[in-house]
C-alpha cells in the first residue's frame, strides 16, 4: 500500500484508504476516491497528480477516453493510499 | 401548496440552479435569464452570486445561479451557499444540471438535492460529447428511476432548453421530491429516531424537511448540526449516541458510509442509464494532456501559451489603443474647445471628465483582449491543466496553482485580477492570492516605465522595461511568502482540479465571458478612476489661494500655487533622500489615485506637456533616482480603485494593510536602490 503520490505513471491503481480528517475523507470521496474505486495515474512526479477515473464503475477501464480527470495536490494526493491492480479488466 | 396555484400570475417563482462546476450552469443560466444578471456576493460571503429574471409561458421567475459543486455538504463555502439557500430560502424549483460524461457524480449531486424535498428538474447536458465518446445516456431510464423530468440538453447549441423551460413550467404544480437513498436498516431506524424528535421541536411554521435533517446531523454536517443546534442542543447529544452505537456495529466512520451509499446508489442508477455504443479507441485528451502535463515539458508549453497570449493582448490591441487614444486627446478636446461653454466647464469636461473616461478606456483593447484569450485557454480546456503544471511552482511560493490566474490577469488589470480569486477555495489561499496581486505590474504602469527608461537609458531602454517586470513577479511572490509566515499561517487545504476534456472553443461562450468580465471591470474602474481625475482635475485649478484659473494645467508656475503643488511641496522632503523634487511627489501624488495619470501630470507639473518630458525627466533625475522612481510606481499602492477592489473582497481591515504594506515596501525599496548605489559609485 502507498500513497497514492508516489505512484508511477500509467500505474492502474485501487484506492484501499483515505486518511484524513472526517471533512477530508469525505470531499475525496465526493469526487469519487472512495475505498475500492480504480482510476489510472496519468501523470505524477513527486508534485501534485493527475489521475483518471472513468464512469461506470461496474467496468472500470483505462482506455474508453471518457473518464474524468482530476488533478489533487500532492498533499492530498498523499493521504490517498492504494495499492497496484495487476489484472487489468479491459472493457 | 394551493397558494401557489392560486396566485400564480402574479407570484414571483423562485428557480435555482444547481451543477458540478464545468456542466455548462452558466450557458443555461443565460439561456433561460437571457443574460440578465444581477451579480454580487452572497452575504458574508466572497462567494459571487447572480439573479436574474426569466419569463416561462407567461411566469415570472427570479433565477439564483447557484455555485458549482459537488455536493451539498457544506464542507467548501461554495457548499454551505447553496445547502443554505436551498433550506432557508426554500426555492419553488431546482434545475440540476447533470454531466452526460460524467453521469455519476452528476446524480450523487442530483440526490443529494433530491433529499431536501425540493420539486427538481434535471437537465442532462454535453449529450452530444457522451455521443462523441460512443455513449448514450438513456434520460427517460433516469426519469423513470428517480421520479422527476430528465430533459436531455447541449446547452451551447441551444438544444433542449425549450422542453426545459417546459419541464420547469409542468413541474411548477406537482409535489416536491420525496426520493429517499436506503442507508440500511441501522442508519435507517437511526435517522427515524432522531427525526421525531427533531419533529418535536421544530418551530410551528417552519417547514423542516426532518428526515433530511436527521440523516446529516448523523453525518456531522456542519451545517445541519448548526440547525439543530439552534432547534435544542440537547438533540445533538441524541445524535452522538446513535452515530457512536452505529458506528460500532459499522466499524467505520458513519459519514463515509453514508457518503458510500449515496454514490451507490449514484453509479447504480448510472449504469442502468447507460448505453455503450462504440469505443473510441484513442483520446485526444489523453494524448494532449500527456503533453501538456509533462514533467519536462509541461512549464515550457504553458510559458508559450502565456506568451502568446500577451503577444495577442499587446500587439493587436495597439492600433486600438492608438485609436482611443487620439478620440480621447485630441478629437474630442478640440471638438469640446470648439463649442460655445465658459472655461471652467470645457476644461472640467474636457481636461476632467473626457479624460478620466479616456483613461479607462485606453486600457480597454489590452484587457479586453487578455480576457479573451483567457476565456479561450479556459473554454478549450487548458486553463485548468495550466493551474496543475504552475502548481509546484507556486506551492514553493506558498501560494496554489490556482493563483496563475488572478496574477496573469494581474497584468492587464489588478482590478480583475484581486476580482478572480473567488474561483480559489481555500481562504487562506486566496487571501494571499489577492494581497500579492497588487504586486503585479498592470499595464497603467507600462507608460511610466516607457518614458523613464527612454528618457535616461537610451541604450538599455528595452531591459529596464523588462526588469520591472522581473521585479513585479520577484516582489509578488515575496508578498506571498511575508503574508503566509506572518498572516495566513495555516496550511493550504489542497486543490482538486477537475481536467475537463479539451474541445473546440464555442464563440457565444467565449464571448460572453470575455464581455462579462470587461463590464465589471469598465464599471469598477470606470466609476472609481473617472471620479478620481475629475478630483485630480479639480486640485490642479484649485490651490490654498481658492480657484487659479484653467491655465494653471498649462503653466508650471500657476500649478505649484494649487493644491497638487503645495502637497508635492509638502512630501518632497520625505522622498529627499531618493531625489526626487517636488513635481516628482506631486506626480506621485496623482498616481496614488491612478497610474496611468503619473505621465501626463509630470508633464503638466514640469510645464513641458508629454512631448517635452524625456528632455524634463533626463534634467532633473539621474539614472539611478530615475530607476528607483520606477521602483517606487510599480511598488506603492497600484490605485484606490484596486484598493477599492480589495475592500469590496476582503474587507476594510485588508485595503488598510494593503495601503500601509505598499507603501512601507515601495519606500524601503527605492531608498534601499538608492543607498546601494550611492555605495557602489552609480550616480
Ligand atoms: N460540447 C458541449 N459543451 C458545452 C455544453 N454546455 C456547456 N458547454 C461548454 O462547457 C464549458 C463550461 O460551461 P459553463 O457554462 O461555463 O460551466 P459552469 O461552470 O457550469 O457555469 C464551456 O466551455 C461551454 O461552452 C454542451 O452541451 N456541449
Ligand atoms: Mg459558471
Amino acid at each position: 500500500m502507498t500513497p497514492l503520490a508516489f505512484t508511477r505513471e500509467g500505474r492502474l491503481v485501487r484506492v484501499v484508504e483515505v486518511r484524513g480528517g472526517r471533512g477530508l475523507t469525505r470531499r475525496l470521496a465526493e469526487v469519487g476516491f472512495t475505498p475500492g474505486s480504480t482510476l489510472r495515474v496519468v501523470s505524477s512526479s513527486r508534485g501534485p497528480v493527475v489521475v483518471e477515473l472513468c464512469y461506470s464503475s461496474a467496468s472500470r477501464c483505462s482506455s474508453c477516453g471518457s473518464c474524468w480527470r482530476l488533478a489533487l495536490s500532492f498533499g492530498l494526493a498523499m493521504k490517498v493510499m492504494v495499492e497496484e491492480v495487476e489484472s487489468v479488466e479491459r472493457t | 401548496m394551493s397558494a401557489h396555484r392560486g396566485s400564480q400570475a402574479t407570484r414571483r417563482f423562485k428557480l435555482a440552479l444547481v451543477g458540478n462546476p464545468n456542466v455548462g450552469k452558466s450557458v443555461i443560466y443565460n439561456e433561460i435569464t437571457g443574460g440578465d444578471a444581477w451579480v454580487g456576493n452572497w452575504p458574508g460571503t466572497t462567494v459571487e452570486k447572480k439573479v436574474g429574471r426569466a419569463v416561462i409561458g407567461g411566469v415570472e421567475f427570479e433565477v439564483v445561479d447557484l455555485p458549482g459543486i459537488y455536493s451539498l455538504s457544506a464542507y467548501t463555502l461554495d457548499e454551505e451557499v447553496a445547502v443554505r439557500f436551498l433550506v432557508e430560502e426554500k426555492p419553488d424549483l431546482v434545475v440540476v444540471i447533470l454531466n452526460a460524461v460524467n453521469l455519476e457524480r452528476s446524480l450523487y449531486l442530483l440526490l443529494s438535492v433530491l433529499e431536501v424535498g425540493v420539486r427538481v428538474v434535471a437537465a442532462l447536458n454535453m449529450i452530444d460529447l457522451a455521443e462523441g465518446q460512443g455513449y448514450k445516456v438513456r434520460s427517460d431510464v433516469l426519469e423513470e428511476l428517480l421520479g422527476i423530468r430528465v430533459i436531455p440538453t447541449v446547452a451551447v447549441k441551444g438544444v433542449g432548453i425549450e422542453e426545459l423551460r417546459k419541464a420547469i413550467l409542468d413541474t411548477l404544480s406537482e409535489p416536491p421530491s420525496t426520493y429517499k437513498v436506503n442507508y440500511g436498516v441501522d442508519v435507517e431506524r437511526a435517522i427515524e429516531g432522531l427525526a421525531s424528535k427533531i419533529k418535536g421541536y421544530e418551530p410551528a411554521g417552519a417547514k423542516l424537511n426532518v428526515r433530511w435533517l436527521a440523516s446529516r446531523l448523523l453525518e456531522e454536517d456542519k451545517y445541519a448540526v448548526e440547525l439543530v443546534e439552534r432547534l435544542n442542543p440537547e438533540l445533538l447529544k441524541v445524535a452522538e449516541e446513535h452515530r457512536r452505537r452505529i458506528e460500532k456495529t459499522l466499524g467505520r466512520p458513519l459519514d463515509e458510509y453514508v457518503v458510500e451509499r449515496r454514490y451507490e446508489e449514484a453509479s447504480k442508477i448510472a449504469s442502468k442509464a447507460l448505453i455503450k455504443a462504440g469505443v473510441k479507441k484513442l483520446s485526444l485528451t489523453s494524448l494532449i494532456d500527456y503533453a501538456v502535463t509533462h514533467k519536462v515539458f509541461g512549464i515550457p508549453i504553458m510559458l508559450t501559451a502565456v506568451y502568446l497570449m500577451f503577444r495577442l493582448a499587446f500587439d493587436v490591441a495597439t492600433p486600438l489603443c492608438t485609436l482611443v487614444d487620439y478620440a480621447f486627446s485630441s478629437y474630442l478636446p478640440s471638438l469640446i474647445s470648439s463649442l460655445p461653454m465658459p472655461e471652467f466647464a470645457s476644461s472640467l469636461i474636457g481636461d476632467g471628465v473626457v479624460a478620466g473616461v479616456g483613461s479607462v478606456l485606453i486600457f480597454l483593447p489590452n484587457i479586453a483582449l487578455l480576457f479573451l484569450a483567457l476565456a479561450l485557454l479556459e473554454d478549450v480546456g487548458y486553463l485548468a491543466r495550466a493551474a496543475f503544471v504552475v502548481d509546484k511552482v507556486m506551492h514553493k511560493l506558498k501560494l496554489t496553482g490556482k493563483s496563475i490566474i488572478p496574477l496573469l490577469l494581474g497584468f492587464g488589470c489588478n482590478i480583475p485580477g484581486v476580482m478572480a480569486t473567488r474561483a480559489i477555495e481555500d481562504e487562506q489561499d486566496r487571501k494571499t492570492t489577492a494581497l500579492a496581486t497588487p504586486m503585479i505590474s498592470c499595464a497603467a504602469r507600462l507608460p511610466v516605465y516607457l518614458v523613464f527608461a527612454g528618457a535616461l537609458f537610451t541604450a538599455y531602454r528595452g531591459s529596464v522595461v523588462f526588469s520591472m517586470y522581473l521585479w513585479s513577479v520577484i516582489f509578488a511572490a515575496l508578498t506571498a511568502i511575508i503574508l503566509r509566515k506572518a498572516l495566513f499561517k495555516g496550511v493550504s487545504t489542497g486543490f482538486i482540479i477537475e481536467l475537463p476534456p479539451y474541445m473546440a472553443p464555442q464563440a457565444k461562450s467565449v464571448c460572453f465571458k470575455t464581455w462579462l468580465r470587461c463590464k465589471r471591470f469598465l464599471l469598477k474602474a470606470g466609476t472609481v478612476i473617472v471620479a478620481v481625475v475629475v478630483v485630480v482635475w479639480l486640485l490642479s485649478v484649485t490651490g490654498p489661494s481658492g480657484y487659479l484659473g484653467v491655465g494653471a494645467l498649462e503653466d508650471p508656475e500657476l500649478i505649484e500655487q494649487s493644491w497638487i503643488g503645495v502637497v508635492g511641496h509638502w512630501l518632497e522632503p520625505i522622498f529627499t533622500p531618493m531625489g526626487w523634487d517636488w513635481r516628482a511627489s506631486s506626480a506621485l501624488l496623482v498616481g496614488f489615485l491612478a497610474k496611468e495619470a503619473v505621465v501626463g501630470a509630470m508633464g503638466v507639473l514640469y510645464g513641458v506637456g508629454e512631448e517635452g518630458l524625456s528632455g524634463a525627466i533626463a534634467s532633473s533625475f539621474t539614472p539611478l533616482t530615475a530607476y528607483a522612481y520606477m521602483l517606487f510606481v510599480l511598488l506603492y499602492v497600484p490605485c484606490v480603485a484596486t484598493l477599492a477592489t480589495i475592500r469590496g473582497e476582503m474587507g476594510f481591515k485588508y485595503a488598510l494593510l494593503a495601503l500601509a504594506y505598499e507603501l512601507a515596501l515601495a519606500y524601503s525599496v527605492a531608498a534601499l536602490c538608492v543607498g546601494v548605489g550611492h555605495l557602489l559609485g552609480v550616480a
